[in-house]
């Protein structure tokens, strides 16, 4: 079995051939599989496509809905703004898709934003930047779910006791599909993704083609159009607004630059295409829909969705297309969610790698996912969930803030990529944190395109921050700083222990100590305190044993005995007038350890109580447990359990 | 500070701790701690001693007569002539009673009334008969006179309706901590209401005879609507009779407290609870026929409406005025305060109980009042629960009631009549004690054994007929319970006694022999997840143990075995290092297969232990921020046999 693996004898390496039992958790997320097997759980571009899109593609169905709804403000006049601020949005969207691009080239470790600021803005923006995303993914779960459930409650309007039951239960379902496996949850999400992506351009075109050939009429029968009172004029500051709502249209964009390591070799080409790919759904199918609704006159209105309005204009009626484009736009909202499942625990585990968050964050469960990552997620979604109740109008304003917050820094940092680029020489190289850096030529037009994004975005989140401000976004605004210094309190302590326990600089600990002390608490004396005796007479000759007599009787017994089985070993009696046991013993402990001389070492053997079944300790007192935590907590003391099984006669056979 | 002339052998040494208890909440609570030396200063004199024990026995005086009533009130008003009679028989069994619990005070000087007359005479089993009966009485005398008393105040105030199981446990609660304060204490608290409660009954029954006998007194005046059940007027038979008796037998319960409480008076203890038991006896016989008496005289009827003590008072107070107001609320203070006799006597008796191995030993534990905290902890949660389960209703508590009482009245009358009987075949001439080794307490030849034997064979006959009275009528109304509960108690009893003594004949030293010759050969395992200060003192110690020292890495990522390995070259001093790789990333199941493997190839005179690196948090947020592995082993390790397990810990401060 053992193998000397090199001339050095000193280190063997063998392999455990040691296999996880089967257990019910094998049932539900599938047989553990091995480190070795990690370059098989990875997924394709059309997997990808359909795991990392799915948030920004659900955004089609509600991105022009919100232009409308604030443009409605100004009357129906102001409807033909739609289309020309979906293009503006469509222009944003490609700066923001083309820099996500170049970061998944320049970072192929995935990361986005994170990474991005870490490398080129410094650690706390990093920080900030993680925190917005981290933020934003639960908010992501909570919503998306909420939303479905809001659709599946409307249709069937008894199940409205259970929406948090239900949510939750869907975000656990979620979860475990996700804790099977990227792979796997990618393959279970692919079909409603892409049957959404295929209905919402079969109802884009055929709408496309019917105006085009003017047979398509007007929405016929349009819900109440919600309007304000007084009607508001058209103001820069309306379009702007308009223009901040409809970028909701850019959340999710993000995601597969921070999810890169979960595609196939080579990476970032497979990342990046899937990029584009999406880009270009999104945008198409955006500007399709924002073009039909504003020229079918479709009407902003709580009671039914543009969608709904577009889909049965299209259709004529509510036949099965209809049915299906519905469907397909309840269950991708729900797919969200996922979205936020493949990219919060590889963006903890990057954080944690860095000591940002608790560590436990980078351990890959039996499924090569970040198993904690996960679980984590779904308990605070669900959290979040209960405390708002399942409402979805409660949860939205908390929203899209931390995205574009993200979508600001990563389009700043890189921005200050391009302009550190610019300061290099042709063929000059210099390393960055997480990347190489290189000349480029066109540093100058990339560093502005990547600055206007930068602006913009940073312009939407003021809006955002702004408008939303009195409904919850201040509670974001309170959250990200808060969620930031947790991660620098987290980081010192790291930073702190790593610190005080390296071995650079490290003369070695003093020589080999020269006495050795043991101290031996007794309650009784039996078989199991012989063995602990036996046990500390092997580790030193000077063996003390120590008894704290809270009953006469019972010390003594103890000294009687003591006398016959002892072995002539010293025992102290610690007589406690208050009938206390730790205390007592602790406060000798201290006394001996201060008249401790450097090279001496203390060791306290106790003799552990090992019942043999759990039920059993409740008939014990558990005092050796409670010496023990308070021991060790003492500086320079080393405890042993000698732990005694009582094989009671039945238990034997 | 260490003397060791304090005595000849030099390898005992006794010191006193100095450590008092910290000052806590605990203090204010109930006081400051109290030393063990303490103890005869804890004990109360006969007037304290009567408030303690005697309350709840006198709180039945309150609802005795009105028990005989209603049972009468099914022959009509005509049978109402038998209470007085009937309530001298019941006086005079409580005067066989009370001389047999006499007797058991000066015969078993340290208490445990029933159950160690029923132990020393009949054996374990029907002593645990008499114990299981009398705690769960206790428990049910706590439920129902806090119930009871809480109906009292709810009468009173009906908004607090909705409000009566807190304020019942608030009450539990309180009387708690007012018993942890200590006996005298609690006594004094107590002495107050109970005193009260008794000058004010004689001084109704005092002037209620006087106004008879000057012939001032009438009838009740508006008496309330009488109960009726059973429809048919039945006859006065012979069953009706006894029945009316056993009711009233109520009367007799808590006259057994004193006998289980014999430890809490001052020396001399048997003597001073005699006395007090002979006070309490008179008290209670006075106070229950005078009742009786003028009951029927001024012709008061049994209702749910009115109390036959309410009735009494204001007939013979000439109306609602101060002096009735004083009775009623005397009578309501004093149910309540019969919990307070259980929570002298539970604890006890649970103390002795465990003593003798039936209880966990936890409940011998005397805490810093020196009183038995766990004992008075436990009634408080058991009785608490009782009174959540059943919403502090009294009429669903009581049948539950008094069957236990009985019960231990009629194993303690059939020992004693044992006992004297036992007393009768000794030889007169001898005054040396019986020769029985089972025996605790010694046995002298009484001269009147015949006549005392045949009196407490009389009091077990009629307690015992009293007992299948209740089972028989009550048995539908819950008293089911009852007989099911104290099978189900005496189980647990006699396998937590069997647990005991297993677990002590598998540890005694008796025929232990020689013990197994020291180990020659000591082999060390530490298992290390990297290399730093702290994994490097552990190694120190493992050196300082032993020369063959195995270091084990289970490698769950390959870059950081490598770091280890290469950190391991410089810092490992030769020692062997052992790179169990894990492709499933467990951590503890490779080791323990590694560990167990060894254990399997062990010689006899092999020690094993193992070394294990402990981080220990400063505070708990730390905690959260480090993978316990190392107290997960560490548990996992105690329930191997054969391993002894040494934590070296590291803090950074």
């Amino acid at each position: 079995m053992l193998t000397p693996e090199n001339n050095q004898t000193e280190i063997m390496r063998r392999q455990s051939d040691y296999k996880p039992p089967r257990s019910l958790s094998h049932w539900l997320i599938g047989r553990p599989l091995s480190t070795a097997d990690a370059p098989h759980q990875t997924i394709g571009k059309r997997v990808g496509l359909a795991v990392f899109a799915s948030d920004a593609l659900s955004s089609t169905a509600y991105a022009t809905q919100e232009i409308l709804g604030i443009l409605s403000v100004a009357g129906t006049l102001a409807v033909s703004y739609v289309f020309p601020i979906s293009i503006a949005i469509v222009v944003l969207l490609l700066i923001v898709t083309i820099s996500y691009e170049q970061t998944i080239h320049a970072y192929p470790g995935g990361g986005g934003a994170y990474i991005v600021s870490r490398d080129n803005l410094g650690e706390s923006y990093a920080q900030v930047a993680g925190s917005a995303l981290l933020m934003d993914y639960i908010l992501t779960v909570a919503v998306s779910i909420s939303s479905g459930v809001a659709q599946i409650v409307s249709a069937y309007p008894s199940l409205d006791d259970y929406r948090i039951q239900i949510a939750i239960a869907a975000v656990f379902l979620i979860m475990l599909i996700n804790l099977r496996g990227v792979k796997e949850s990618g393959t279970a999400f692919a079909v409603p993704t892409y049957f959404f992506v295929v209905m919402m351009f079969i109802t884009v075109g055929i709408g496309l083609v019917r105006f085009f050939s003017g047979s398509l009429g007007t929405v016929v029968d349009p819900p109440a159009a919600h309007l304000a009172e007084t009607m508001a004029p058209i103001t820069a500051f309306l379009i702007l607004h308009a223009f901040a709502n409809g970028t909701t249209a850019l959340t999710g964009v993000e995601a597969i630059s921070n999810g890169i390591t979960a595609f196939k070799e080579p990476r970032s080409r497979n990342a990046g295409v899937t990029l584009i790919w999406m880009a270009v759904i999104l945008g198409s199918l955006f500007l399709g829909i924002s073009y039909l609704t504003s020229h079918i006159g479709a009407v902003y209105s709580h009671d039914e969705t543009i969608i709904s309005q577009m889909a049965r204009t299209i259709y004529n009626g509510r036949g099965p297309l209809y049915l299906a484009t519905m469907g397909a736009t309840t269950v991708i909202l729900i797919m969200a969610a996922n979205t936020a499942f493949a990219d919060f625990p590889r963006l903890g585990a990057l954080a944690a790698g860095d000591g940002f968050l608790p560590r436990q964050l980078t351990f890959r469960g039996s499924r090569l996912v970040y198993s904690n990552g996960i679980v984590t997620l779904s308990i605070i979604a669900s959290v979040l969930i209960f405390f708002f109740k399942a409402r979805v109008d409660l949860l939205i304003p908390l929203y899209a803030i931390g995205v574009f917050l993200s979508f600001t820094l990563s389009q700043t940092g890189m921005a200050i990529r391009w302009w550190k680029s610019g300061r290099l020489k042709e063929g000059e190289e210099m390393a960055g944190t997480g990347s190489i850096l290189r000349y480029d030529k066109g540093w100058r037009s990339k560093m502005l395109v990547n600055g206007f994004g930068a602006l913009c975005t940073a312009v939407v989140m003021i809006v955002f921050a702004v408008t939303k401000f009195s409904e919850g976004a201040w509670i974001v605004l309170i959250i990200i700083p808060l969620l930031v210094w947790l991660f620098f309190t987290i980081h010192h302590h790291y930073k702190d222990l790593a610190s005080h326990l390296t071995l650079d600089k490290f003369s070695g600990l003093p020589a080999r100590q020269m006495r050795h002390r043991v101290i031996m608490p007794v309650s009784g004396v039996h078989q199991g305190t012989m063995e602990a005796l036996r046990y500390a007479k092997l580790l030193s000759d000077d063996v003390t044993a120590v008894h704290v007599s809270i009953d006469d009787d019972e010390t003594e017994k103890v000294q009687r005995k003591w006398k016959t089985w002892g072995e002539g070993t010293r025992l102290v009696i610690l007589e406690s007038p208050f009938r206390l046991f730790v205390e007592p013993l602790l406060q000798y402990i201290e006394e001996i350890l201060d008249r401790r001389q450097a090279n001496e070492t203390i060791t306290i053997v106790v003799p552990q109580f090992i019942p043999s079944k759990r039920w059993h300790t409740a008939l014990h007192m558990r005092t050796a447990n409670v010496l023990r935590q308070e021991l060790l907590s003492k500086h320079g003391v080393v405890v042993t359990d000698v732990p005694y099984h009582v094989n009671l006669p039945e238990e034997k056979e | 500070m260490i003397d060791p002339k304090d005595n000849q052998d030099t390898s005992l040494i006794h010191r006193t701790a100095e450590s008092k208890p910290t000052r806590s909440i605990g203090h204010y609570l109930i006081g400051r701690p109290l030393q063990t030396a303490d103890a005869p200063h804890q004990t109360i004199g006969k007037g304290v001693g009567l408030a303690v024990f005697a309350s709840d026995a006198l709180s039945s005086t309150a609802y005795a007569t009105q028990e005989i009533l209603v049972i009468l009130a099914a022959a009509g008003t005509v049978a109402f002539g038998y209470v007085f009679p009937i309530a001298i028989v019941i006086v005079g069994l409580l005067a066989i009673v009370v001389i047999s619990y006499e007797q058991i005070i000066h015969a078993y000087p340290n208490g445990g009334g029933a159950y160690v007359v029923a132990y020393d005479n009949f054996g374990h089993f029907p002593a645990l008969v008499a114990a299981a009966a009398l705690l769960t009485d206790y428990i049910l005398t706590v439920s129902v006179s806090v119930s009871s008393g809480v109906a009292q105040i709810v009468s009173a105030y009906p908004d607090m309706f909705q409000y009566r199981v807190p304020i019942a446990v608030v009450c539990v609660i309180f009387i708690m901590l007012i018993n942890l304060r200590g006996v005298r204490e609690s006594g004094s608290a107590f002495a107050f209401p109970s005193y009260f409660f008794i000058a004010i009954m004689f001084i109704m029954i005092g002037t209620g005879l006087f106004r008879m006998f000057t012939g001032s007194l009438g009838f009740v005046i508006d008496p309330p609507e009488m109960e009726h059940f059973g429809e048919a007027m039945s006859g006065i038979t012979a069953f009706l009779l006894l029945h009316a008796f056993s009711s009233g037998t109520a009367a007799l319960t808590g006259v057994e407290a004193i006998s289980n409480g014999i430890t809490a008076f001052k020396e001399p203890r048997s003597r001073n609870a005699g006395i007090t038991l002979i006070w309490m006896a008179f008290i209670l016989g006075l106070l229950f026929m005078g009742i009786s008496f003028l009951a029927r005289e001024i012709h008061t009827v049994p209702s749910e409406a009115e109390t036959v003590i309410s009735q009494l008072a204001r007939t013979i107070f000439n109306g609602q005025g101060f002096l009735y107001l004083l009775v009623i609320l005397g009578t309501t203070v004093i149910l309540i305060l019969a919990a307070n006799t259980a929570f002298a006597g539970f604890p006890r008796l649970s103390a002795m109980l465990a003593q003798d191995g039936f209880m966990p030993r936890q409940l011998t534990y005397r805490g810093s009042r020196l009183v038995y905290s766990y004992g008075i902890v436990s009634l408080a949660g058991m009785a608490s629960l009782l009174i959540i389960v059943f919403q502090a209703s009294v009429t669903r508590l009581i049948p539950l009631y008094a069957i236990g009482v009985f019960l231990s009245f009629t194993l303690a009358q059939a020992g004693m009549a044992r006992r004297w009987w036992r007393a009768g075949r000794l030889d007169p001439q001898d005054p040396t004690k019986e020769d029985r080794q089972d025996s605790r307490h010694e046995l002298r030849y009484e001269k009147g054994w015949l006549l005392k034997m045949l009196s407490n064979g009389f009091g077990a006959f009629c307690t015992g007929i009293v007992m299948l009275v209740f089972a028989v009528t009550k048995f539908r109304d819950g008293a089911w319970i009852v007989l099911i509960l104290t099978p189900a108690l005496i189980g647990v009893f006699l396998w937590i006694h069997r647990h005991y003594s297993k677990v002590a004949t598998s540890l005694s030293l008796e025929g232990y022999g020689e013990p197994p010759p020291y180990n020659v050969r000591h082999r060390v395992i530490v298992p290390l997840s990297n290399v730093h200060q702290g994994t490097l003192a552990a190694l120190r110690y493992a050196r300082m143990l032993s020369d063959d020292i195995t270091a084990v890495h289970v490698s769950t990522e390959p870059e950081d075995t490598e770091k280890v390995r290469k950190k391991w070259e410089t810092w490992g001093r030769g020692t062997r290092l052992v790179i169990l790789d894990s492709p499933y990333r467990l951590f503890l199941e490779p080791l323990l297969g590694y560990i167990n493997e060894i254990l399997s190839s062990r010689q006899a005179n092999e020690t094993i232990t193992i070394v294990v690196p402990q981080f220990i948090p400063g505070t708990r947020l730390h905690k959260a921020l480090h993978m316990q592995t190392a107290e997960m082993l560490r548990r996992e390790l105690l329930s191997t046999p054969g391993v002894v397990i040494t934590e070296v810990p590291y803090q950074i401060h």
